[in-house]
């Protein structure tokens, strides 16, 4: 498989930087990859992370995973981006530093665009329009902690589902709602994909060795779940929810401090329950009680940090149509 | 009590804002001042948040300790300023972008100057000045996660000042297991402190959560915060009661040993957990490739040392201290120690 200029022969790995062109400054647009290539014919899979310059944990984790595998005993192809927003990245920020797109909101990207869209375009031209399937991992970046895989209502729902199962963790959220991302496109294409959300800032003290664990049963359940690698699937709790998400909330009254009630999620919350509270942050008054509009178990998913960014997710609740003995 | 334009009577709690000068665009960075005027004389007490702006644990430990104070139920006067700069708190950013300035070094400010250089000017004329003691919450903003009392450097320990005195009590009294003092040259020069210190106020630091622990530990930090400054109250004899505390002993480090970034760049890993002892060349940190996971530096301790509760997390670091190791100086017994500063 060559992707670029990385290539990799049956049985071998290859690592480099997709480049795509460069700003005006002539500094290279890129994404750095890793082909893992199996001996034996197989389907593709990307897991990608790091859209946001501030989703940095898989990279922590990815590299390592793909040191660790043998491409011998690998069937089929592996690409691994462990951290897409490299000028986001350098200066720390979300959307990448050279036109101010977030990677993830750029849809397919453009031939004809700036450099960012540009950089999509290719991507998916060369990368993910040829993958099987697309796994790929989001984190609460600096302000939220999540722990769920989702799946969108469209494309192969069923085996998009199926994967999202077999990454392991205990919540697969179906139905998250269309957006603008790379990982959208491809499922409208009707490849298997999931996004999987898990960890973020506030909790990276103390779950950080967890989450890394996490992404890494992720990535490797999805390669024993596509038959790319022999194994048995680890899950992460003995019972697995399938939730249909149906409410999301994001600030859209009063601002401050925003504390969530994060002890809650995972339980079933009644339509006109608190699910946090906005406070003054110069008198301390709560201003706002944030209300779950409708039945739901709250996912495990959105704000924890204090003070949000606009446009933030702050809850998910959605119904459970399945638990799973597992 | 009058701070600015604000004025509490005997009993009374107002809230207001102390007006500052205005940036190019008109915004003007008015801190918010809530003024508690007790009932009965005695000494004032400040306690501030977010003078460095994303640092907020303390910020809503104020707020809480706020709807919980009786002016009339104690003696004295609280100034409590949740929001110290405000400009950095609505960016989530330590100085204010107003002038790029960090307004916590810059008192005693400057009456002509730029606008945090005002702002200085203003606040520490109109409030710092007004305190005996001032309890300055810090915290690790969203990239890190500190627990512990900071305090400035004694010059001769065995000859200390009435303000040291005080302040050594005050460290022990705010009720946590840890404190710290940066000995001379550590950090350079703090000119900001010492006019706090000329001014004849006790200042306490605390370094105090952070977004990296937000999600499992924030609530209990500002708890802990809120029940700090009621014990300060009660060492300053501004209301009676028991001292709450994390427990009896209160270890002091004396906090020599930094640990900076090394000139290369990548992903930061913490190897090293809060109270391991590390003995000189024991690795407390690692910088890998973000791409490939490459090891691109260990980060060793340079000295033998104990990692006190202070540090970053988050895997992006800037031209900064990651760790501060240090040896105990001693360990404070509270059921022995005097904790009344007056």
């Amino acid at each position: 498989m060559k992707i670029g200029m990385i290539e990799a022969q049956p049985g071998k790995k290859a690592y480099g930087f997709f480049k795509t062109g460069e700003t005006h400054g002539r500094f290279p647009v890129h994404i750095p990859l890793h082909i893992v290539r199996g001996a034996a014919d197989g389907p593709t899979l990307v897991v990608q992370a790091g859209a946001s310059g501030l989703e940095l944990e898989p990279a922590l984790i990815l590299p390592q995973i793909v040191n660790q595998l043998d491409a011998l005993a690998l069937r089929g192809t592996l690409v691994v981006v462990p951290l897409m927003n490299t000028s986001g990245f350098e200066f720390e920020q979300i959307n990448t530093a050279w036109d101010n797109k977030h990677l993830n909101s750029l849809g397919r990207g453009k031939a004809q665009g700036s450099v960012s869209e540009q950089m999509i375009h290719q991507y998916f031209e060369m990368v993910l329009s040829k993958a099987d399937a697309l796994l790929e991992i989001r984190t609460g970046s600096q302000w939220s902690y999540y722990r769920y895989a989702g799946v969108y209502d469209t494309g192969n729902v069923e085996g998009s589902t199926m994967l999202a199962r077999a990454l392991g963790l205990q919540q697969v959220v179906i139905g998250q709602p269309a957006d603008q991302s790379m990982a959208y496109e491809a499922a409208q294409d009707g490849k298997a994909v999931v996004t999987a959300y898990i960890g973020g800032g506030p909790g990276l003290r103390d779950f950080r060795e967890d989450d890394e664990q996490r992404m890494e049963n992720a990535v490797l359940n999805a390669l024993i779940h596509l038959n790319m690698l022999d194994g048995t699937i680890q899950y992460e709790q003995a019972t697995q929810s399938i939730i249909e998400a149906h409410t999301f909330l994001n600030p859209t009254g009063e601002r401050g401090f925003t504390f969530m009630h994060t002890d809650k999620r995972g339980a079933h919350i009644r339509a006109g329950e608190s699910v946090g509270y906005v406070r003054h942050p110069f008198t301390g008054d709560v201003v706002e009680e944030i209300i779950a509009p409708r039945d739901g178990v709250l996912i495990h998913a959105g704000a924890s940090w204090p003070v949000t960014l606009e446009g933030e997710l702050l809850a998910m609740l959605g119904d459970v149509k399945t638990e799973i003995d597992v | 009590m009058k701070v600015g334009q604000l004025e509490a009577k005997p009993g009374e709690h107002i809230f207001g804002y102390l007006k500052t000068p205005a940036s190019r665009s008109g915004m003007r960075p008015d801190i918010p001042v809530h003024l508690f005027a007790g009932a009965k004389d005695g000494p004032t007490l400040l306690v501030q948040g977010a003078i460095h702006g994303g640092e907020v644990i303390g910020s809503i430990a104020i707020l809480n300790f706020i709807q919980n104070l009786d002016p009339n139920a104690m003696r004295g006067n609280v100034i409590a300023v949740p929001v110290v700069n405000r400009a950095g708190f609505e960016l989530g950013e330590r100085g204010s972008r107003i002038d790029g300035k960090d307004i916590s070094r810059l008192f005693p400010g400057k009456k002509k100057g730029s606008v945090s250089d005002q702002v200085a000017h203003i606040y520490f004329e109109e409030v710092v000045r007004q305190a005996q003691v001032m309890v300055d919450f810090h915290a690790g903003a969203r990239t890190a996660y500190e627990r512990y009392v900071l305090f400035s450097a004694e010059a001769d320990p065995d000859n200390l000042t009435e303000l040291e005195k005080l302040r050594r009590k005050l460290v022990v009294a705010f009720g946590i297991d840890q404190a710290a003092f940066f000995p001379p040259g550590t950090f350079g020069n703090n000119s900001a402190k010492e006019a706090i210190e000329e001014a004849g106020v006790a200042q306490i630091t605390l370094e105090f959560g952070g977004g990296t622990g937000w999600f499992k530990n924030g609530q209990d930090n500002v708890r802990d915060a809120e029940r700090g400054i009621w014990n300060v109250m009660k060492s300053m004899r501004m209301i009676d009661g028991e001292f709450e505390s994390d427990g009896p002993m209160c270890t002091v480090y004396n906090a020599g040993v930094v640990i900076w970034k090394p000139d290369v760049d990548g992903l930061f890993v913490r190897l090293k957990h809060f109270r391991d002892e590390l003995k000189a060349g024991d690795v407390y940190a690692k910088l890998i490739d973000p791409y490939t996971g490459e090891l691109l530096a260990d980060m060793p301790t340079p000295k033998d040392g104990i990692v006190i509760p202070s540090g970053q997390e988050w895997p992006t670091v800037g031209a900064t201290s990651i760790g501060i190791l240090g040896t105990i100086d001693r360990v404070e017994d509270r059921r022995t120690t005097d904790l009344y500063v007056y």
